[in-house]
């Protein structure tokens, strides 16, 4: 039985909202009702995750681990930004704009600092590697898209050019169509493997 | 006939023998000896020169004559009179002084009499180093025989407890247990032995600790002290609950599903290359980082900065043309200026704040055209952030009034949102004591949903559910740069009806829209960005290969 509950609730949840597809109008009640527990687990999980990270930092600072000074940093910050938006509220013009004021910058210098960094890997790639195919490919594919996405190429309407141009800046697109195919499929065969009970990444 | 004795380890050897057959050492300088017997000689030797010859022979007769019994040494002793004593009557006067001078003075006994002293002491160490290997063989086998007997009656508990699950995954495997497992002799524990490309190390036991041993080994190669733990999808996963005893003994019986295909293989092979790279020392950071090096890499970065400065103030301002827009870019415009005075608009936000600058750069052209007191705005955000972004964004356009805008929530993954939004069609329709929804979802044909989103992961479960669940309303795409191109598919099927993606087709839809030109300023300096970075693309693997560094997975200088 325990082994069974699992199986029989996860095949009626997918199959429930497969037919949601088709019968949008009967079964929409039960989709939503499904959508408010999904959110409320999840909700419930992420206090959890809170927990269990406050619960790590808390052991780090008691036993003096090292980087526990990071630990202390984390926690406090928490507590306050928790304490501000209880009194605060998330409405209040102030929390929105600290919040904004110290995520929008710190995400926008890691997100150049990763630009950089795959900037360096792609040279460290070729390093590696040597002139071999797979690298030349890659140097000249990155180049070319970097200098059709300047916009300086421009050719004239009906002319070779145009239609030369017009197939270098397909090309990116079948690629893309291609790994969007293969996702749909990768997740149409993962779907119908949950369906079916072949994998079953719940447990028993 | 002559022998020679070898004066490392004692033995016999034949005349013409020029190494010893025991030990192999060099016996040239070795001058032979006759052998010697007690029986067959009626005389002692007098002279020194056949002294060796007579310790020979009396370790030989140590040898043949059995160890006298302790007791009859006791009785001896109590006899009053010893062995010892009644010997030294028999031997000579010369032979006694000897003796005395040997104990006396330890120079007096010659070099051949010292070498066959060491060659006894080391054949009695090689006596004792035997025994003791032949004792540790014993142990071994008697310790093996009960590993044995333990993993049967495992065998036989797991066989009788063994759930139909296991029974199939053991018939599909169909290899015997014992070579799956290897147990070591010493502590018992199991090991795994990791294919090749794995590298040189063993997986731990799945319930054990790492040995300190291994540690050591791993720190001192560089690599993280870290386990490798075999997840075993069938296996493991499916393993009742009920008494880890149980699970460990099932784990330990059948052992690890490791299965890797040749692609995978070689994917590892790559990864532990890239690793071991990495964990290498550089030749830079080997010597402290030449500062030479260091100025040259400043100056190089200083002058990339300068060029970009320069050209930003120096250069010309090259506004793009609203002339020749991609279709998709077109199709965006047309919506914005053919919109209804009295709109409807789902606003949906998928995007980090760490892309908020960009998109709302490509976003606000067409909201300062949209945005106006009667239209009504639902911002629905699948980032915890995104429904801040929109209002700091919708400030930032100054307009003369506010908008209407309705917060519908924040759906914590897309397609669950995207699913909600579609699939809620008719919420008059109720089934009896189910809870429901405090906060449905707005049931309405919007006149527009725009997408603001960062990645193509998001912006596709969006996409592919509402353009199946709500076919009647249109998508319009405001996506970064990265997302772009990959989505751009979705305008060709017609799931989307036009899609704005990177800073540079924001700027051309700022042109045709006639507006300011904040964008086209923008996209200029990233313009000098990507020349730059094409520069440091184009030239840096020939510098690097100029110096000679471009050695096959090898450490060498940073390029640049």
């Amino acid at each position: 039985m325990k082994k069974i509950i699992p199986i029989i609730i996860a095949v009626l949840t997918g199959l429930t909202i497969l037919a949601g597809y088709f019968f949008q109008n009967v079964l929409s009640p039960v989709l939503r009702v499904i959508l408010d527990w999904f959110v409320l687990i999840l909700g419930v999980a992420s206090l959890i995750g809170i927990a269990a990270l406050l619960r790590l930092h808390f052991n780090k600072i008691l036993s003096s681990q090292k980087g526990a000074f990071y630990s202390f940093i984390l926690i406090l910050v928490f507590l306050l930004t928790l304490i501000a938006g209880f009194v605060l509220t998330l409405e209040n013009d102030l929390f929105q704009a600290l919040i904004l004021t110290v995520e929008i910058p710190v995400e926008a210098s890691f997100l150049s600092i990763m630009a950089a960094t795959m900037l360096y890997t792609s040279l460290r790639f070729v390093r590696t590697k040597g002139w071999t195919p797979m690298s030349i490919g890659f140097l000249v594919s990155a180049v070319a898209s970097l200098i059709f996405n300047l916009g300086y190429i421009q050719a004239k309407p009906g002319t070779v050019g145009a239609a030369l141009l017009l197939f270098f800046k397909r090309l990116p697109k079948v690629g893309a169509r291609g790994i969007l195919l293969g996702m749909a499929i990768g997740g149409l065969v993962m779907g119908l493997r949950l369906l079916t009970t072949i994998d079953r990444p719940y447990g028993e | 006939m002559a022998i020679i004795i070898c004066p490392e380890c004692g033995a016999k050897n034949a005349l013409t023998a020029s190494r010893c057959h025991q030990c192999d050492a060099s016996l040239v300088e070795v001058e032979p000896v006759q052998p010697f017997n007690f029986e067959d000689s009626g005389h002692l030797p007098s002279a020194e020169e056949d002294l060796p010859g007579l310790l020979n022979a009396l370790k030989n007769d140590e040898e043949t004559q059995p160890p006298a019994e302790p007791d009859e040494e006791k009785t001896d002793d109590v006899d009053g009179v010893s062995e010892e004593s009644v010997l030294e009557e028999d031997v000579p006067e010369w032979l006694l002084r000897i003796r005395q001078r040997a104990q006396e003075e330890k120079d007096a006994l010659g070099p051949i009499t010292q070498k066959i002293s060491a060659a006894e002491a080391s054949l009695l160490e090689e006596n004792k180093e035997m025994q003791r290997q032949n004792f540790e063989s014993w142990i071994r086998q008697i310790k093996k025989e009960a590993q044995d007997d333990e993993i049967d009656s495992i065998d036989a508990f797991v066989e009788e407890e063994m759930p139909e699950w296991l029974r199939k995954i053991r018939q599909s495997r169909e290899t015997p247990e014992t070579e799956e497992q290897e147990i070591t002799p010493e502590d018992g524990e199991q090991t795994i032995p990791m294919p090749d490309w794995i590298g040189t190390r063993d997986v731990e036991p799945l319930n054990g600790q790492p040995k300190e041993s291994d540690a050591e080994e791993e720190s001192s190669q560089g690599l993280p002290e870290e386990t490798i733990q075999v997840s075993t999808d069938s296996a493991v996963d499916e393993i009742p609950e009920e008494g880890s005893g149980v699970v460990s003994d099932v784990v330990q019986a059948i052992g690890p599903v490791l299965a890797v295909s040749p692609e995978e293989e070689i994917q590892a092979d790559h990864l532990s290359a890239a690793i071991a790279a990495e964990s290498m020392p550089k030749g830079g950071q080997e010597k402290g980082q030449k500062p030479r090096q260091r100025l040259q890499r400043i100056l190089f970065n200083l002058g990339l900065i300068l060029i970009m400065v320069l050209i930003a103030i120096l250069g010309g301002r090259s506004q793009p043309s609203g002339d020749s827009l991609p279709p998709q870019n077109e199709a965006v415009i047309e919506w914005a200026q053919d919109l209804p005075a009295s709109a409807t608009i789902l606003v949906v936000m998928d995007a980090q704040a760490g892309f908020y600058s960009e998109i709302s750069m490509i976003a606000k052209p067409v909201f300062e055209n949209v945005a106006n007191i009667e239209r009504e705005f639902f911002v629905l955000s699948s980032t915890p952030i995104g429904n801040l972004l929109f209002n700091r964004m919708i400030n930032e356009l100054e307009l003369d009034t506010a908008i209407s805008a309705q917060d519908l929530g924040y759906f914590p993954i897309a397609a669950y949102g995207a699913f909600g939004l579609g699939g809620d069609v008719s919420a008059n329709w109720r089934i009896a004591h189910l809870p429901q929804s405090e906060k449905a979802l707005p049931i309405a044909d919007y006149d527009g949903i725009m997408i603001l989103a960062d990645s193509i992961v998001g912006a596709k479960a969006w996409v592919e559910q509402l353009s199946a669940l709500m076919p009647d309303n249109q998508l319009y795409l405001f996506l970064t740069a990265q997302a772009g191109p990959m989505l751009l598919p979705y305008w060709d099927s017609g799931q989307v009806s036009g899609i704005i993606s990177g800073i540079s087709e924001a700027a051309g839809v700022e042109a045709a829209l006639s507006q300011s030109s904040l964008i086209a300023d923008r996209w200029q300096l990233y313009q000098i960005g990507i020349w730059l970075m094409l520069v440091v693309l184009i030239v840096s693997p020939f510098l690097v290969n100029h110096n000679g560094n471009t050695t096959k997975g090898k450490g060498g200088n940073e390029p640049g």
